[in-house]
C-alpha cells in the first residue's frame, strides 16, 4: 500500500515539471527573433511506476504510475539542412565577396557612358587629326599635349585605383583569415565546454547554438567540412586540414612572399600551403592574385603598346621647329643600361637582356610573295619551342599574321615604315611581360629580308636569358625598344620636350636618307602627314596591342571580359542568396520559434500546471478530512 | 519569423527592381554598367567611338571643302586673268597696232600684262583663310612662288624700269591630306608646280651612258612616285621601269644614249634620289654636287617647260621687244595651253569637292544610322518602362497589402 502521502508527490512533481515547461516556453519567446536560436523542447517522461516485479513487491494489482518528470530539453535542429547551408553560405560568400570587387573595377573603368580611357584615347585621335588638318598651328598642337596629358593621367590614375584595390584585397584577406583563427580558437573553447556539460549528462542547448553559429560564419570565410562522427569531438577540415579537432586547433599563418609584389601567402601552423576551395577567402585570393592583377597587366599593355606606337612614329617625325628623334611619351627602362640587360634572379649580376620591340631595317613589300622559305622559332613562356614555317608562295602579311596566331607572346607588324616589327606581349605576370624571349630564324625571312637578325640559324639566334643579346640585331638602336620598368602604366607622361615645348610635336614626315631605315632627315615639308600616321596607328592600323590587332580591339576585349566577368559574379551571387533564403527559411521552419506554437504550449502547459496544483490542492482536502474531521 | 523573411526579401528585392527602372527612366539609358548587358556594352562602346571617328571624319570633310572651293575660286580669278591676258595676246597679234604708235600701244600692252602678272602671282601666293598659302604643298612658313625682279633692256637698247625676271617655285610636291574615312585620305591641295605650269617639261641629259648597270638596289621618286631599281638593271630596264610607274611622264633613251624624260601634262617634273640612291645623278639627270632635297637639275641637262609665269614674262618681254611673229604664235599657244591646265586642274578640284560632298552625306547617314543603333541599344522604350514601373508599383502594393494582412493575426490577438 502506497504512502498516505505520495499523491502529493506527484502533484509537486506536474507542478515543477510545468513551471520548468513554461521556463523553457518563455526562453523560446524571448529568442524568437534569434536568428541562431534553435527552439528548444522539454521531453517529458512518466516516472517508473511502482511497484517493481520483485519478491518484496506488495500484493497490489496494477502499477501505480508516479507522475511526469523531465527527460530531457532538447534542441529542435536538422543537421542536414545545416550542413548544406554551410555549403551554400560558403558559395554565396564567395560570389559576393567577387561581385564586390568587379563591381569596384568596372566602376573604376567608367564605361560604357562619361569619361573613360576609351573617350580619352578619340580625343587624343582626334586632337591628332586636328593637327594633321592644321600642322603650323600652336593652338591644335597645345591640344595635342593637352589630350595625351590627360590620357596619361587617367592610365596612371586607373593603375593607382587597381593597385589600392588590390592592396584592400590583401588586407581584407589579412583580416578575414585573422577572423578564421578567431573563430578556431572560439570553437575550440566551446567545444570543451560542450564536452564537459555533456560528461556531465546536460544537453548544453545553447552552446550548441553559438558554435553553430560561429560555423555558419567560417564556412562563409573558407570551405570547411565538419564531421560529427565523434560525439566528443566535433571536427572542422579545411580541405585535407584539420582546423579544429576537440580542444586542438590550427593556426593560419602568413608567409610574405617577393615575387607575389610582396603579399603573403596563407599557410598552416604545421607548415603546409593552405589550399582554399571557397568562401570569400578563396574569391580574395582570386581577386588579388588574378583578376586584379590580370586587369593592371592589360592596362600595362595597353599603355606600353601606345606609348611606343606613338614613340616609334613621333620619331620620324619633325616638329614645327625642325626638332626630330623626339620621344612623345618618357620611356623607363627596366634594365639601366642601353643594352637592355637586367639581373633576373636578383643576384647583383645582370644575366639576361629584356627587349620589348625591334623593327627591321628593310622596308618590305606587303604584297609580293617573299619568295624565300625557312623556319622561324619562338619559345613561349613555358620555354617551349614554337616554330613558325613560311615558304616562298607567302607574302609577308600572312606569315606576320601566322606569328600572331602561334601563341608564342611574341607578337609581329608592319609598322608606318613598312617594316616588320616583333614585339612582346603581357606575359603571365609582370616580371615575365614586355620581353622577347626567343628569335631565331633558319632562313632569310628575319635576317636578309626582314633586317632584323644578324644571322640565321642557332647561332644568329636572340636569347633573352644571356647577355649582350642586342648585337644578334641588325637594326638601329633607335628601333628597339627595351623592355619597360614594371607596371607602364603608373608613368605615362609627356617628355619634357613635348611638355614644354608643343612646336617640337612631330606633325611633319622626315626622309631616309641614306637608307638607314631612320627617317631623320628633314624634307622641309611642314605637313600634317605624321600626325596622321600617328592618328592612323591609334585607330585602324593593326599595330598588335599584344594579341589584338587594334587598341579598339584590345580595349573593347578588355572592357568585355570584365563586364561578362561581373555579370556572372552578379547573377551567381544572386542566385546564391536567394537559394540561402530559402534554406533559412527552410531551417526556421524546423527550428525557429513559432509564437504560436509557444502561446498553445503556454496555455497547456499553464493549464497542467493549474491542475497539478489542483491536484495538490484535492489531496490536501482529502487529508484534511482524514486528519480533522476523522476522530474530531 | 518564416513569413517575416519572405515578406521583408520580397519587398527588398520589388524596391530594387523599382530603384532600376526608375534609375532607367530619370538616364533614358538601358544600361549603366558593362555587366549590365556585356554584348550590348561592348557594342555601345564601339557606336560612340565611331560617333567620334564620324564627327572628325565630317569636320575633315568640311575643312577640305572649305580648302578645295577656295583654291577653285582663285583658281577661276586666275583663269579671268588669263582670258584677258589671251585678249590682249591676239590683239597685239594681229597686226592692229602697226605703225608709229604700234610700239607704244605694244609697250602699253605689256605693262598691262605686267599688271595681270602681279596679280596671278598675288594669287599663286594667296593665303587660305587660317593664313597658309595655298598652292605651296606643305610649305607654310614662306610664300611657294619667288620673284625675281630686274631692268631688262628695251629694244632701244634702254634699261626700263624694275620688272618681273622670274617666278621660282619654292614649295613641294606634298599633297595636304584629310583623312575621311579610316584609311581613306583625300588631297585638299594641288601643289603650284603642277596647277600654275603651261607647257610640258622635257629634260634631256647630255651624259652618254651606253653602259649604265645599277650597281646595288636603290630607288628614286619622280613626282613623289617611288621607282625601284634593282641591281644590273640597264639603262634600258630603268627606262621601262619609269614607263610602266602611274606618273604622267614618260621617258625615252636617245640617239647618243642619253635619256630624256618628258611629262604628258604640263608641270614641273620632281625628280629626288631616295636614301642613297645615285641613279638619276648617275644618269646626269641630278646635279651630283648638290644634295638639296628633291634634287638640283644637272647644269649640264637641257630643261624645256614653262611656268604660267614664264609663258607671261616671256610674251611680255615679246610684246616689248615687238617680236610680231612670236606673240601670234608660240606666245599665243603658250597662253592656251596655261587656260588649259588651269581648267584641268579646276575640274580635279571640282571632282574633289564632288566627292568630298557625297562623302559628306554618307557620313551623315552613317552618323544617322549609328546614333539610331545607339538609341536602339542603350535607350529605353519609354512606353515599356513605364509599363513595367506601374506593374512593378502595382505588385509593390499587393505585396504591403497582403503583407499586412498576414503578419498581424497571431494566437496572441485571440488570447485574452
Amino acid at each position: 500500500m502506497g504512502s498516505t502521502f505520495s499523491g502529493l508527490e506527484i502533484g509537486k512533481r506536474g507542478i515543477q515539471t510545468h513551471q520548468q515547461a513554461l521556463q523553457t516556453t518563455g526562453h523560446n519567446i524571448s529568442n524568437a527573433d534569434n536568428k541562431h536560436y534553435s527552439r528548444q523542447r522539454v521531453v517529458l517522461t512518466a516516472n517508473d511506476p511502482i511497484y517493481d516485479p520483485s519478491l518484496t513487491r506488495p500484493g497490489v494489482k496494477g502499477q501505480i504510475g508516479q507522475g511526469v518528470q523531465i527527460a530531457q530539453i532538447e534542441r529542435v535542429r536538422d543537421n542536414f539542412l545545416d550542413d548544406r547551408i554551410i555549403e551554400t553560405q560558403t558559395q554565396k560568400s564567395y560570389w559576393s565577396k567577387k561581385n564586390d570587387y568587379f563591381n569596384q573595377m568596372e566602376i573604376t573603368f567608367n564605361e560604357p557612358t562619361g569619361s573613360n580611357l576609351r573617350t580619352l584615347m578619340d580625343g587624343f585621335w582626334s586632337s591628332l587629326q586636328d593637327l594633321a588638318n592644321y600642322p603650323e598651328e600652336t593652338a591644335h598642337r597645345t591640344v595635342v599635349q593637352e589630350k595625351a596629358t590627360g590620357l596619361g593621367l587617367r592610365m596612371e590614375d586607373i593603375h593607382r585605383k587597381l593597385t589600392q584595390m588590390r592592396d584592400q584585397s590583401n588586407r581584407e584577406l589579412e583580416s578575414q583569415a585573422n577572423r578564421v583563427n578567431l573563430i578556431a580558437e572560439n570553437i575550440r573553447n566551446l567545444n570543451i565546454k560542450i564536452t564537459k556539460s555533456e560528461a556531465v549528462g546536460d544537453n548544453p542547448n545553447d552552446l550548441n547554438d553559438k558554435r553553430d553559429e560561429l560555423l555558419q560564419e567560417l564556412s562563409g570565410i573558407v570551405d570547411i567540412s565538419i564531421s560529427r562522427n565523434d560525439e566528443d569531438e566535433l571536427m572542422v577540415y579545411v580541405g585535407q586540414q584539420i582546423l579544429v579537432q576537440g580542444n586542438k586547433r590550427q593556426n593560419i599563418e602568413f608567409n610574405y612572399r617577393q615575387e607575389n609584389e610582396g603579399y603573403p601567402d596563407l599557410y598552416w601552423s604545421n607548415g603546409d600551403k593552405m589550399i582554399v576551395r571557397g568562401g570569400s577567402l578563396q574569391a580574395l585570393i582570386e581577386i588579388r592574385d588574378q583578376s586584379i592583377p590580370e586587369r593592371i597587366l592589360k592596362i600595362d599593355s595597353l599603355a606600353i603598346n601606345t606609348i611606343d606606337v606613338v614613340n616609334e612614329i613621333h620619331k620620324d617625325g619633325f616638329g614645327l621647329n625642325g626638332k626630330t628623334n623626339q620621344e612623345f611619351f618618357q620611356t623607363r627602362n627596366l634594365a639601366t643600361n642601353a643594352n637592355g640587360e637586367i639581373d633576373r634572379n636578383e643576384d647583383g649580376v645582370p644575366d639576361g637582356t629584356a627587349i620589348f620591340k625591334v623593327a627591321g631595317r628593310n622596308q618590305v613589300d606587303s604584297k609580293q610573295p617573299i619568295g624565300i622559305s625557312g623556319q622561324i622559332k619562338f619559345k613561349n613562356s613555358k620555354d617551349e619551342e614554337i616554330v613558325v614555317s613560311y615558304f616562298a608562295e607567302d607574302t609577308v602579311p600572312k606569315v606576320l599574321e601566322r606569328i600572331n596566331k602561334s601563341g608564342s607572346g611574341t607578337v609581329a607588324y608592319l609598322n608606318h615604315d613598312s617594316q616588320i616589327s616583333l614585339k612582346a606581349t603581357s606575359g603571365m605576370n609582370y616580371k615575365e611581360s614586355f620581353q622577347l624571349r626567343y628569335i631565331e630564324d633558319s632562313g632569310e625571312f628575319l635576317v636578309g629580308f626582314g633586317g632584323l637578325l644578324v644571322a640565321s640559324g642557332q647561332e644568329g639566334s636572340f636569347d633573352s636569358k644571356k647577355l649582350g643579346e642586342i648585337t644578334k640585331f641588325q637594326s638601329q638602336t633607335q628601333d628597339i625598344t627595351l623592355t619597360p620598368g614594371y607596371h607602364p602604366s603608373s608613368f605615362m607622361k609627356l617628355t619634357s620636350e613635348i611638355q614644354v615645348n608643343p612646336l617640337s610635336i612631330a606633325a611633319a614626315r622626315g626622309n631616309d636618307v641614306g637608307g638607314t631605315g631612320d627617317y631623320n632627315t628633314s624634307n622641309g615639308h611642314k605637313d600634317g602627314s605624321n600626325a596622321l600616321l600617328l592618328a592612323s596607328a591609334l585607330r585602324d592600323k593593326p599595330v598588335m596591342f599584344d594579341e589584338s590587332r587594334t587598341t579598339d580591339d584590345f580595349y573593347n576585349a578588355l572592357i568585355s571580359k570584365l563586364g561578362t566577368e561581373t555579370r556572372e559574379s552578379k547573377s551567381e551571387s544572386s542566385i546564391q542568396s536567394e537559394l540561402m533564403v530559402e534554406l533559412e527559411n527552410l531551417r526556421q521552419s524546423v527550428m525557429g520559434v513559432s509564437l504560436d506554437e509557444e502561446m498553445a504550449n503556454m496555455v497547456q502547459f499553464q493549464q497542467s500546471y493549474n491542475a497539478s496544483a489542483r491536484l495538490i490542492s484535492v489531496l490536501n482536502d482529502m487529508l484534511d478530512v482524514i486528519i480533522n474531521r476523522i476522530g474530531a | 519569423m518564416m513569413q517575416n523573411n519572405s515578406l521583408i526579401r520580397n519587398l527588398n528585392r520589388q524596391q530594387l527592381d523599382l530603384d532600376e527602372t526608375q534609375n532607367q527612366l530619370s538616364s533614358g539609358l538601358k544600361i549603366r554598367k558593362p555587366s549590365d548587358e556585356p554584348g550590348i556594352a561592348t557594342n555601345q562602346m564601339y557606336f560612340r567611338s565611331r560617333l567620334n571617328e564620324i564627327n572628325q571624319f565630317q569636320e575633315n570633310v568640311t575643312d577640305g571643302i572649305q580648302r578645295l572651293n577656295m583654291v577653285d575660286s582663285t583658281l577661276g580669278k586666275v583663269g579671268d586673268i588669263l582670258q584677258r591676258i589671251r585678249v590682249l595676246t591676239v590683239q597685239a597679234s594681229n597686226g592692229i597696232y602697226q605703225g608709229d604708235k604700234g610700239f607704244e600701244l605694244e609697250e602699253a600692252i605689256g605693262r598691262e600684262i605686267d599688271e595681270h602678272l602681279k596679280a596671278i602671282i598675288d594669287l599663286a601666293n594667296a593665303r587660305d583663310a587660317t593664313g597658309r598659302p595655298m598652292f605651296g604643298g606643305s610649305v607654310v612658313e614662306r610664300l611657294p612662288f619667288e620673284i625675281t625682279t630686274g631692268y631688262p633692256m628695251n629694244r632701244n637698247g634702254i634699261n626700263i624700269e624694275n620688272r618681273i625676271l622670274g617666278v621660282t617655285y619654292k614649295g613641294d610636291t606634298v599633297d595636304q591630306l584629310r583623312e575621311i574615312e579610316k584609311g581613306e585620305y583625300v588631297a585638299v591641295s594641288v601643289p603650284g608646280n603642277k596647277v600654275f605650269w603651261g607647257t610640258n617639261t622635257s629634260i634631256t641629259t647630255t651624259g652618254n651612258n651606253p653602259d649604265y648597270i645599277s650597281k646595288a638596289d636603290q630607288s628614286f621618286k619622280i613626282d613623289g612616285v617611288e621607282i625601284k631599281i634593282n641591281v644590273g638593271d640597264s639603262l634600258d630596264d630603268i627606262i621601262d621601269k619609269i614607263n610602266q610607274s602611274p606618273i604622267e611622264a614618260k621617258a625615252y633613251k636617245l640617239a647618243q644614249n642619253n635619256i630624256a624624260l618628258s611629262t604628258t601634262t604640263p608641270h614641273q617634273l620632281w625628280l629626288e634620289d631616295v636614301g642613297t640612291g645615285t641613279v638619276l645623278k648617275d644618269l646626269g639627270i641630278l646635279d651630283s654636287e648638290s644634295f638639296e632635297n628633291g634634287g638640283v637639275i644637272s647644269p649640264k641637262a637641257v630643261v624645256n617647260g614653262q611656268s604660267i609665269f614664264d609663258i607671261i614674262i616671256q610674251l611680255r618681254n615679246d610684246l616689248t621687244k615687238g617680236d610680231q611673229e612670236k606673240i601670234g604664235g608660240k606666245d599665243l599657244g603658250d597662253i592656251d595651253l596655261a587656260i588649259e591646265n588651269i581648267l584641268r586642274y579646276r575640274s580635279t578640284v571640282g571632282a574633289r569637292t564632288n566627292r568630298l560632298e557625297e562623302h559628306d552625306q554618307k557620313l551623315g547617314y552613317d552618323k544617322m544610322y549609328t546614333t539610331e543603333l545607339l538609341a536602339q541599344n542603350e535607350g529605353i522604350d519609354f512606353p515599356e518602362t513605364i509599363m513595367n514601373l506601374k506593374w512593378l508599383e502595382t505588385i509593390h502594393n499587393y505585396a504591403l497589402n497582403v503583407g499586412s494582412k498576414i503578419i498581424k493575426p497571431s494566437l496572441m490577438d485571440f488570447l485574452r
